[in-house]
């Protein structure tokens, strides 16, 4: 391995793609990145979440080659992408948050500039992916929208032979048709063995692709895992209807927020509780004469919502 | 009229001077400055009748000054004489300027999309062409006060002084004007994402096409010393005579000019958006040729049209310059002392030849520093970017892309080489032009890549700031033109790369200079590859 790669960690699993850790990157006084741990995985989808400004397209770049960092580890292939960017870029494809192509030349250009560009291609599987996302190739790219400019991307950089997938909001302009294509293409690339790291805000599209997340703020990672380890540590909702309604509900561990509701005849509650509280309270409210009980996994946006106000305050 | 709305055009023009308010109060700075400057020297230099006499008698019999600076007027007065030696200037330089804060003021703001966010609110559609000519008709009143100012600080009769501002400010607001319809003309299938300076390039083009072709039609009308001036509206300014025998019918005809251009514009606009839909696109090809996956490829490719132009401009300008050929040895033999004056001591014929070869050096530096501009562009954009995720280093993007920076000023100065070559050949038969005036240009070479290279080490270092470039452009035309008026000193002088060529054809080539300056521009291209590995992508 090159002598440039960070030392390998320990625990970590030997066959990481991408291996960020402590990375720091300044503008000026501003802490872009401010100790950001990154790690993809072989053959893994990870979904790198994180509100507007909170430092995924700067990770990118740095990613990339584009910048420089200021302090930390970066590894991409087990190589530092500033040293050594060309042979990093041969084996990956990057699709920018906002597509900016030639103006003056068509969509089929542009496509075949980038793939060219990227190496060698396959021209029967590009018009197959341009057919499949439904593109207009002969159009100027002046006249795109950005829908289509983000098709273009797409599909020079699934024709690509990369094994690595750097992806910035890649769908936020597309239709739910071609946003269900995407899916199917990342799938079928996922199964080839290669490695993708999706940048998104669309929950449902990184619940359908991801195996794991990352959620960042203000530059750093407050929680990496599976979507179920996150569900783990998030509050589940139990509401439960009674004829009177018990005394010292919101005493028990790992309840809050507890709010009553009347209904015709008698009150609903409605509760917040923790994982490890869950079964004490379950319990409680059958003991208690519960007439219904109805308890709510988190959902998607709850989880996130959570991560994306809470932990910026603490930190 | 139906459709002219300008409702919101004064918070338009708020927000317009707060984001121009450089381009807006620098070029009318440079102009008075200028003027000043200008006007200082020529009292100095100037100083006593018997000079001054001196100066009349060489300018009222040359070709080269009839072209270049147009009809000389009332040059035994130190005003009169301060009014030529602008000639080129006033003629060429400032409507040239017009024509970009036009442009600038309209299209660009447009053509970057920041128009569709307020078009959106409540914003009258002739909106943002009232408030460029507010801003334009603000610029230009700057203008006049700082040139009036400039000249009667240095000394020049007030009431002159003020003609020459009234006469600068009106075919400067002629030339806005047909800058502002250039801007509504070239409208063309603008998509709604139309990202980007390609249109803007293109109504500039147009405008500078237009404005450069009417200074050569009046060039070769002075040249040859036909009576018709007034053909060419370029042609109008030199008669409003501010040191003599003043007349006003340029400056009517110049505000008569630009009202009309401008009501032109106002109905252009509201045409021109009704209709913005009509226009399809024709479709393109849908595969890319293999050249378009090099750096290289893909930046000659971008700059195609653009070298097209440039091609065909400096073909007509160097042609006609070179036609001019023979009137200037006609005139170099009937008046011995001019020959003395302008101290030629080979063939007369090289007082044109040498002028027509620096300016066709100049140009083509011009077209140097375009692409690099553009190269940078490419990287404000974030085109570069995703060029340089694959993989292609750095240096290699920047290689490529500047080659074709050095290539095509290459072309186009030789092009205009051959063009002078011909046209000096058919104005005096003398077919040895055909080969010494490409030579002439290929000795300008190193000079052309010097200022292209100064201009790649600034794109290198910043690519926000690639229009210092044009600074450097504006420096060396400011040495070619008015070095011996504003009586630089030589090491001020030397600071232009042309200083170092030699007045070929007219003296020897400096070939140590030329070597020279290959070397140095050989050195600032490859620190240009250091800096721009070395710095974190714009974008």
């Amino acid at each position: 391995m090159s002598t440039s790669s960070p030392p390998s960690g320990a625990g970590g699993a030997p066959d990481a793609v991408i291996d960020v850790r402590g990375l720091v990157k300044r503008f000026g006084r501003f802490r872009a990145l401010d100790g950001l741990d990154l790690r993809v995985e072989r053959g893994e989808v990870l979904g790198f979440l994180g509100p507007n400004g909170s430092g995924k397209t700067t990770t990118i770049r740095v990613l990339l080659g584009q910048i420089r960092r200021d302090g930390g580890t970066a590894a991409v292939f087990g190589r530092d992408p500033w040293a050594d960017p060309v042979r990093i870029h041969g084996r990956l494809a990057y699709v920018p948050g906002d597509v900016s192509l030639w103006p003056s030349l068509t969509g089929g250009e542009c496509i075949d500039t980038l793939l060219r560009f990227h190496g060698g291609f396959d021209p029967a599987h590009r018009d197959a992916l341009v057919k499949r996302f439904d593109l207009d190739v002969t159009k100027k790219a002046r006249t795109y929208s950005k829908g289509n400019r983000q098709k273009v991307a797409l599909v020079a950089a699934l024709a690509s032979d990369a094994e690595l997938l750097i992806l910035d909001e890649p769908t936020s302009g597309l239709d739910p048709l071609m946003e269900d294509t995407f899916r199917s293409l990342i799938r079928e690339r996922v199964d080839n063995g290669d490695t993708v790291l999706l940048s998104s805000h669309i929950l449902s599209e990184v619940e359908a692709l991801c195996d794991r997340v990352t959620i960042i703020r203000r530059g750093r990672a407050i929680e990496t895992g599976t979507l179920d380890q996150l569900r783990e540590h998030t509050a589940t909702t139990v509401q439960a209807t009674f004829d009177e309604v018990p005394e010292g509900l919101d005493r028990l561990p790992g309840v809050g927020g507890v709010h009553l509701h009347p209904l015709s005849r008698g009150t609903r509650v409605t509760m917040r509780v923790t994982p490890d509280g869950l079964s004490g309270a379950v319990h409680a409210m059958l003991h208690a004469g519960g007439q219904t009980l109805a308890v709510q996994p988190p959902s998607l946006d709850e989880l996130f919502l959570a991560r994306y106000q809470d932990a910026g305050d603490a930190g | 009229m139906n459709g002219i709305d300008i409702h919101g055009w004064s918070a338009l023009t708020r927000l317009l001077l707060r984001t121009s308010r450089l381009t807006l109060t620098l070029w009318p700075l440079l102009i008075g400055v200028l003027a000043f400057v200008t006007a200082r020297s020529v009292s100095g230099l100037y100083d006593t009748p018997e000079k001054r006499a001196l100066y009349a008698q060489t300018v009222t019999g040359s070709a080269v000054q009839a072209a270049f600076n147009g009809r000389a007027y009332d040059v035994t007065g130190v005003g009169g004489i301060a009014v030529y030696e602008l000639g080129f200037y006033s003629l060429l330089v400032f409507p040239a300027i017009a024509v970009h804060m036009a442009v600038h003021l309209t299209r660009s703001q447009e053509d970057a999309g920041r128009l569709d966010i307020l078009t959106a609110s409540r914003l009258g559609r002739t909106a943002p062409l009232a408030a460029a000519f507010a801003l334009l008709a603000a610029a230009l009143g700057g203008t006049g006060v700082l040139t009036w100012a400039g000249l009667t600080a240095a000394g020049l009769p007030a009431v002159g002084s003020a003609w020459f501002a009234a006469a600068t400010v009106a075919s400067m607001a002629f030339f806005a004007a047909l800058g502002v319809v250039a801007a509504q003309v070239a409208q063309d299938a603008r998509g709604a994402h139309g990202l980007g300076g390609a249109q803007q390039r293109r109504h500039h083009r147009d405008g500078l096409g237009v404005m450069a072709g009417l200074y050569l039609v009046r060039a070769a009308v002075d040249g040859r010393g036909w009576n018709a001036t007034w053909v060419s509206p370029s042609g109008w300014f030199p008669e409003t005579r501010p040191f003599g025998d003043t007349a006003s019918w340029p400056l009517v005809a110049y505000a008569a000019g630009a009202l009309a251009l401008a009501a032109l514009a106002a109905v252009l606009n509201v045409r021109r958006d009704l209709g913005a839909g009509l226009v399809v696109p024709r479709p393109g090809p849908p595969r890319g040729a293999a050249a378009l996956g090099t750096p290289f490829g893909l930046t000659w490719r971008l700059n195609r049209g653009a070298l097209l132009a440039w091609m065909v401009g400096i073909a007509v300008w160097e042609g006609i310059f070179g036609s001019l050929t023979r009137e200037m040895r006609a005139m170099i033999e009937r008046n011995p002392g001019l020959r003395e004056y302008f101290g030629v001591t080979g063939s007369p014929d090289d007082l044109m030849t040498s002028m027509a070869a620096l300016m066709g050096a100049l140009l083509a530096a011009g077209v140097g520093i375009q692409v690099v501009g553009r190269l940078a562009g490419e990287e404000i954009a974030s085109r570069a970017a995703v060029v340089m995720a694959a993989p292609v280093s750095r240096v290699r993007w920047w290689a490529g892309a500047v080659g074709v920076a050095l290539t095509q000023a290459g072309v186009v100065a030789l092009v205009g080489g051959v063009a002078l070559g011909v046209g000096a050949w058919m104005s005096t038969g003398d077919a040895a032009y055909l080969r010494r005036a490409p030579a002439w240009a290929l000795a300008y070479l190193p000079a052309v890549a010097l200022v292209t290279a100064a201009a790649a080490v600034v794109a290198a270092t910043r690519p926000r700031w690639h229009a210092a470039g044009w600074a450097v452009f504006g420096w060396v035309l400011t040495v070619a033109m008015l070095a011996g008026t504003l009586r630089m000193s030589p090491a001020l002088r030397g600071t232009s790369p042309q200083e170092h060529v030699g007045r070929i054809p007219a003296e020897p080539l400096d070939v140590a200079g030329v070597v020279i300056m290959a070397a140095v521009s050989v050195a600032l291209l490859a620190a240009s590859a250091a800096l721009f590995r070395r710095r974190d992508l714009a974008a």
